[in-house]
């Protein structure tokens, strides 16, 4: 735990600590100012529209029941986790389809951009305004549809949660940079891949390296790694700043909201379910923005879509991307594993905090720490990798672990350890066999989530086994792209699948631990 | 809930769980096993493999690549990085691994970059038997680095453009784009108006083409999209993106952008890795990318527009010192770049 969530942070501290240069420009000037104020604004509107896309689906799925409702549930969760390349990549095949060519940087381009986040982080906020919609007293909702205010009521219910959720798309979006770096907009996360891999900005006016390799003959960057490191992360500084005061006001929000009442599953009067129009609204936002992106990309192909031709070309690096999701998945587990022993609170706060960091701080910290001679067993092999992934994604595990410290399970704790169990014979013989849906749902989930990670990927650039992600972010440029589609396509298909056994997990445990409430 | 009922609840799942989790702990280990397997097949030894960093543009790079492979059997993981940062960033990862370098061969779509690292030490002599016809201003006297085909920074316009269309680009500030200088073979272009002209001189060009209302876009592509998007009268950019854009708008023309009397020419440039284990099959690799077939490759996918051993329809090649292109690289970018976006005092 320490070498995941601990030494990447301490790391990437250290190394501005070295670098006095850099410590003396950390300071809101200008340029600061109006890079913080674009990735903001940019980064707020993908909030917002993600927000508003997704009250269809959250009403669907909150107040309503049978097939259209199930079918959503399933759906929400498969959108999410098709890669953000998938997103960015079929947008720009659709435009192109329809004629249109937004200029690079200019109004329509980055309302693209806008668009391509929100679609793909929409299904965040449709779930917590679900989750709160089911957690709603019924009989309440069914006196204000008696009233004549459900919808009124069906909003107020929906405001916090979706409160919450426009934070959490504010801070994923903004640690996106694949979306943003092909069309040369300038953002946070543009600028501190820019400023870290080549000592040169993105945008005209970056102060933080106007010093790099100025003076007259030295090569362009020759400040060293040390230097560009610092650099970039101080660039990141006031971001992080604010994602980790909006995660703080997120965490006690978000803590009020789970005190608010069970969810309650089971029959609802028929007067809650939503209009059909509702219904139809949700889908064709999931058409919108999941299928159309997929389908506009196919339609775009100029080759026969060949499967096995497909697999032979993007085997070796699709091979890698599992191999290393497989190895954070499990790596995920045993930490979360641990957690089943004794709880530890500052754990999963450290863990967090890397989360909110982002996957190109940890990407910088990882190299300054491990290239070097005595660690080249970890630079130059998977274990990198594995290692910020688990570092970014760890905390899904440790989160799933953490419930088996609220009730009921801390009877069923309580229970064997009465019976005579040890702590460890408690977590070997009681909570594992009942958490095991839990744990292997969130360890599925990281590994699926490393498959797609950007932002760490690409500065890492592993090379045994060397993952797709980097391949396919060296064509995203392109206009149309046959290889570019299928790598795409491929790696699309290849998260659908444990995609749908992590929701058949979740369901599956929400079920098993309802179940567990119940008998005690 | 009694004890004796949590007894029996308890012992009746471990009876239904412990198989589960048995055959899911063997499955992750298997996945572990095999997935090492995996991994460890590609890092073995004795499984001959070549890492190539290259900023050559991919899908250009890779059908060179497998074919080279299918040849030799020699297995190449092709290393690039996105558009952005392509020929920068490829240079900085080998800085940083310079004590302990991951790459074999380099591969470069420009000589500017190459000719710093070898200066630094990234590369070592290699006297290709594929270089021999090399012209000399095209290769490193300590044999530290080779060209292979060549490109040429370029002017595109759409020729279909109406007169008054072109009236109203020179009118609103679409008239001329460029791509940033920090990026690419535009640095080298930039770096070499300074060393043909001097500092004042180009100073002054620079002054006149901001006040003409240059536009700066983020790469050579986007330059070539742009003009035959018509949003701009002209661009300047490489051949091989404005060769790309003719496919599917073939009223683009372009034309070299001729200094000094002749066209910038731009060669790619291949160099041995210092420091590395030795490793005959990279060698191979560099004698194969040097090759006539390599560059034949080149030109007929539109990259390269001209042969470096001469040859038919070959424009005039500005007689220029790469080396001394290369030394004055960051100085030239930073007093062209303070100049066209504004920043000079």
């Amino acid at each position: 735990m320490a070498v995941c969530f601990i030494a990447p942070l301490a790391w990437v501290v250290g190394i501005v600590v070295a670098n006095p240069a850099a410590i003396a420009e950390l300071k809101l000037d200008a340029f600061r100012m109006r890079l913080l104020a674009r990735t903001i604004g940019y980064n707020a509107a993908v909030a917002l529209v993600a927000t508003v896309i997704a009250i269809p689906a959250a009403v669907v799925i909150g107040r309503g029941r049978g097939a259209g409702a199930k079918i959503l549930l399933v759906l929400l969760p498969l959108s999410l986790l098709l890669p953000s390349i998938a997103f960015e990549y079929g947008w720009k095949q659709a435009l192109r389809l329809a004629g249109l060519f937004p200029s690079p940087q200019s109004v329509g381009d980055i309302s693209r951009c806008i668009w391509t986040l929100a679609a793909w982080l929409w299904p965040i906020p449709a779930a917590l305004g679900a989750l709160s919609l089911r957690r709603a007293d019924a009989s309440v909702l069914e006196q204000a549809a008696l009233d004549g205010v459900l919808n009124r009521m069906t909003l107020r219910v929906l405001a916090r949660p979706f409160a919450i959720a426009a934070a959490i798309v504010f801070v994923l979006a903004s640690q996106e940079f694949a979306v943003f770096e092909p069309s040369g907009i300038s953002v946070v996360a543009t600028e501190v891949r820019m400023v870290f891999e080549t000592g040169a900005y993105s945008s005209a006016d970056n102060p933080i390296t106007q010093t790099f390799g100025a003076a007259g003959g030295e090569p362009m960057g020759s400040t060293g790694q040390s230097a560009r490191a610092a650099a970039a992360i101080v660039t990141a500084v006031p971001l992080t700043l604010l994602t980790f005061a909006i995660a703080g006001v997120v965490w006690f929000a978000s803590r009020r909201l789970a005190v608010d009442g069970e969810i309650q599953i089971g029959r609802r009067s028929s007067a809650l379910r939503p209009p059909a129009w509702v219904g139809w609204a949700a889908y064709a936002v999931i058409g919108l923005t999941s299928v159309l992106p997929i389908a506009a990309m196919v339609v775009s192909l100029q080759r026969r879509l060949d499967v096995t031709r497909i697999w032979n070309t993007f085997s070796p690096q699709m091979t890698g991307s599992l191999f290393l999701a497989v190895l954070a998945m499990i790596a995920a587990m045993a930490v979360s594993v641990g957690l089943l022993h004794r709880r530890r609170i500052g754990v999963i706060a450290m863990a967090s905090i890397c989360f909110l960091a982002g996957g190109q701080l940890l990407a910088i910290g990882l190299i300054r720490l491990f290239n070097r001679d005595a660690t080249a067993f970890v630079y130059d092999t998977f274990l990198i990798a594995v290692l910020a992934y688990v570092s970014r994604y760890g905390w899904l595990a440790l989160a799933a672990a953490a419930t088996t410290w609220q009730r009921p399970w801390v009877s069923l704790r309580e229970m064997a350890a009465i019976d005579g169990a040890s702590p460890w014979q408690a977590v070997w013989r009681v909570i594992l066999p009942l958490a095991w849906p839990m744990l292997l749902a969130a360890g599925l989930l990281v590994g699926v989530l490393s498959m797609t990670e950007v932002a760490a990927t690409v500065l890492l650039s592993p090379q045994n086994p060397q993952p797709i992600v980097p391949m396919l972010l060296g064509w995203v440029h392109l206009q149309r792209y046959d290889a570019m589609i299928e790598g795409t396509l491929l790696l699309s298909g290849a998260v659908i699948v444990p995609a749908m056994a992590i929701v058949s997990l979740v369901l599956f445990a929400r079920r098993s631990a309802v179940a567990l409430g119940r008998k005690n | 809930m009694t004890k004796r009922l949590h007894a029996i609840l308890v012992s009746d799942l471990i009876r239904h769980s412990g198989f589960v989790i048995r055959t899911f702990a063997f499955l992750c280990v298997s996945a572990f096993i095999g997935g090492s397997m995996l991994s460890c097949d590609r890092t073995d030894s004795s499984k001959k493999q070549v890492v190539l960093y290259t900023s050559i543009d991919e899908p250009i790079a890779r059908p060179i690549i497998d074919q080279f492979e299918r040849q030799t059997g020699i297995d190449v993981l092709i290393v690039t990085d996105t558009e952005a940062n392509k020929s920068i960033g490829l240079a900085e990862k080998l800085r940083a691994e310079k004590d302990r370098p991951r790459c074999d061969v380099w591969w470069g779509n420009e000589p500017f970059h190459t000719i710093n690292l070898a200066n630094e030490g990234l590369f070592q002599p290699y006297d290709s038997p594929s270089a021999a016809d090399v012209p000399a201003m095209y290769r490193d006297p300590q044999k530290r680095w080779a060209g292979n085909a060549l490109r040429a920074r370029v002017f595109i316009q759409d020729a279909m453009r109406s007169f008054t269309g072109r009236l109203e680009g020179l009118g609103n500030g679409k008239g001329l784009a460029m791509a940033r200088p920090t990026l690419g073979t535009t640095a080298g272009h930039v770096s070499a108006v300074y060393v043909v002209w001097g500092p004042d001189r180009a100073d002054a060009f620079w002054r006149s083409m901001k006040s003409g209302g240059i536009a700066l876009l983020g790469g050579n592509g986007p330059v070539a999209e742009a003009v035959g998007r018509k949003e701009f009268l002209y661009g300047i950019t490489d051949n091989d993106d404005g060769a790309n854009v003719r496919r599917t708008n073939p009223s683009v023309s372009m034309v070299p952008a001729t200094l000094d009397g002749g066209a910038f020419m731009i060669p790619t440039t291949i160099a041995l890795v210092a420091n590395r284990p030795e490793n005959a099959d990279a060698k191979k690799l560099i004698d194969y990318l040097l090759s006539q077939e390599v560059e034949q490759k080149l030109i007929e996918a539109q990259f390269a527009g001209w042969s470096i051993r001469g040859g038919e329809n070959q424009p005039k090649a500005m007689q220029i010192d790469y080396v001394e292109v290369a030394r004055k690289m960051p100085e030239a970018v930073r007093r062209a770049t303070a100049i066209l976006e504004g920043r000079e005092p």
